[in-house]
């Protein structure tokens, strides 16, 4: 596994125009400025707890991992290379974070699912909805290079550097997702 | 299909998005970073400051500005290192008292730390102007500026110290289980009754009535200057890890992991708390103001914490909760996440975190 500083990526086209951005906001927060933080919080928890919630499938989760995540990127700036933007290393904790979940609660579910609560009608409702059925139906691996793809916008070149995958792997991956959700949305 | 997708992912339902970035932000705003000066600017200004010293030397008067050069030059004499700064103030009156690997420390009201030096646990004084703080066979009195009042040896490790209601005794309960009572001023160290581990609690409103589980696993309730028992409610409670009375003194409940008991003193009655199906209790306190108790129940992959309902829930482990003395906040002991984490109880929701530490106590 890659250092997160280490990682090069250049941003998904549409975020180009931001990454300046980021990088003064960085730069004021280091001063202390509160109204930055909250800028760039701002411009990033919508991303990162739709992203967290679309892997898990879990809100809690979805909202710990994020809020994890926003802070572990705060609190490691002093070793972050301002010259990289700091939008796909904050999705790389993330996603990664949201993958390791997942993984943890298939291993957890066989001897815990009996007892674990229902959940809430709001949940039950929003996990009824097709796209969120679809997404279900694939691995946690599968559906972060989903989100990653077409959520975030990054390139299966950048997806793979992201999570220290070999490009190849992405792509097949991606391709399998998009047969699997193609199919079930079609239907 | 690929904007189709977008479409369909940005647009799926996020059941309580609104509330969870009110969270998040309440979280993160407290919990982030201090302000940091990056001295980009120092080396070059080193090494000009350098040049000019070496050029300006070779002069009486270029000497003297030579060392007005040096003076600003040279390395700044080492600060003592700060201890962690906590992201932000308290959110309730009072100080903390919290222990690390560093040992023990008092966090003031604006979140400054005072490390108090390396104890095993420690305990406020009624008023929060005093700390006993243990260590092996070692228990002390101490100012909140960490300065030794007095200082006693205890025939075996001292395991918990609680103060009386009015700072006159303080209890202490040692790994022999033996249960021994001091006065506020160290003296008088005396064994008071053999006892099971847990934690003993003052009886509010009668300053001396000291309650504790005894070798016998009932819940006994003494005068702790002459031994009296006052009260020794039906139903054993062997398992119990602390007792915790309601501000009333009318009840005390007794926790253990696969138990809260509820004793009401007054007519010898006692309802039982269990925990759901594969859960734990992890801890019980009742709230200094009121006879609602904080219940930290534990299950695989989940801590919830219930004050009359439920105010906070986290896939960390919590392992404890002490309340504000307004009643108004629930702090936690975030242990996995060496945070702690603040839950207000009453009014609107809000969570605050905190660096680590485990929650000793919340002075008034």
């Amino acid at each position: 596994m890659r250092d997160a500083e280490s990682l090069a990526l250049p941003m998904a086209r549409q975020r180009e125009p931001r990454r300046g951005a980021d990088a003064a906001l960085l730069r004021a927060i280091d001063r202390g400025d509160q109204a930055a933080l909250a800028e760039l919080f701002s411009r990033h928890w919508p991303a990162i707890h739709r992203a967290a919630w679309l892997v898990t499938h879990d809100p809690q989760a979805a909202e710990d991992i994020a809020q994890e995540a926003f802070l572990a990127a705060l609190q490691r700036l002093e070793s972050f290379d301002r010259r990289r933007p700091f939008a796909p290393w904050l999705h790389r904790i993330v996603v990664n974070r949201a993958i390791d979940f997942v993984r943890a609660r298939a291993a957890r579910r066989e001897v815990a699912s009996p007892m674990l609560p229902e959940p809430p009608a709001e949940v039950r409702r929003a996990l009824d909805d097709d796209t969120l059925r679809a997404l279900a139906r694939l691995g946690p691996e599968q559906r972060a290079v989903v989100v990653l793809r077409h959520l975030l916008g990054y390139t299966p070149g950048q997806i793979a550097t992201l999570l220290d995958l070999p490009r190849g792997t992405v792509n097949s991956r991606l391709r399998r997702a998009l047969d699997a959700l193609a199919g079930e949305l079609r239907q | 299909m690929s904007d189709d997708l977008r479409d369909r992912l940005a647009k799926a339902p996020l059941p309580g998005a609104e509330d969870a970035r009110r969270r998040g932000w309440s979280v993160v705003s407290a919990a982030a970073p201090p302000a940091t000066r990056r001295r980009r600017w120092r080396a070059p200004l080193v090494a000009l400051l350098a040049a000019a010293a070496a050029t300006i030397a070779v002069t009486p008067p270029g000497a003297a500005v030579g060392d007005w050069v040096r003076a600003r030059v040279a390395a700044p004499k080492e600060a003592p290192r700060p201890a962690a700064r906590p992201a932000t103030r308290l959110p309730a009156a009072g100080r903390l008292l919290v222990r690390d690997q560093r040992g023990v420390a008092v966090v003031a009201h604006d979140g400054s730390r005072t490390g108090l030096g390396r104890f095993d646990g420690a305990t406020w004084s009624p008023r929060g102007l005093y700390v006993a703080a243990w260590r092996g066979t070692r228990l002390s009195a101490l100012t909140p500026g960490g300065a030794v009042r007095w200082q006693i040896t205890a025939p075996g490790r001292v395991r918990a110290a609680r103060w009386s209601p009015d700072g006159f005794r303080i209890a202490y309960l040692t790994a022999a289980n033996e249960l021994r009572v001091v006065a506020g001023d160290g003296s008088g160290d005396r064994a008071f009754r053999p006892a099971r581990a847990a934690i003993p609690a003052w009886r509010p409103g009668s300053p001396h009535t000291l309650a504790f589980v005894s070798g016998a696993g009932r819940i006994e309730l003494r005068d702790a200057d002459t031994g009296a028992l006052i009260a020794r409610p039906r139903g054993a409670v062997p398992r119990a890890r602390t007792l915790s009375f309601a501000p009333d003194g009318r009840r005390v409940a007794a926790a253990s992991a696969r138990e809260i008991r509820i004793f009401d003193l007054r007519r010898d009655r006692w309802k039982r708390i269990a925990p759901d199906r594969g859960s734990r209790f992890a801890a019980a306190a009742f709230a200094p103001d009121r006879a609602t108790m904080a219940v930290v129940a534990r299950s695989p992959g989940r801590s919830k914490v219930r004050a009359g309902r439920e105010v906070f829930s986290t896939r960390g482990r919590i392992t404890g909760a002490t309340w504000s003395h307004d009643g108004r906040w629930l702090m936690l002991d975030a242990s996995d996440a060496g945070q702690l984490i603040a839950v207000r109880v009453h009014g609107a929701p809000r969570v605050l975190s905190f660096p680590g530490g485990r929650m000793q106590g919340w002075s008034p």
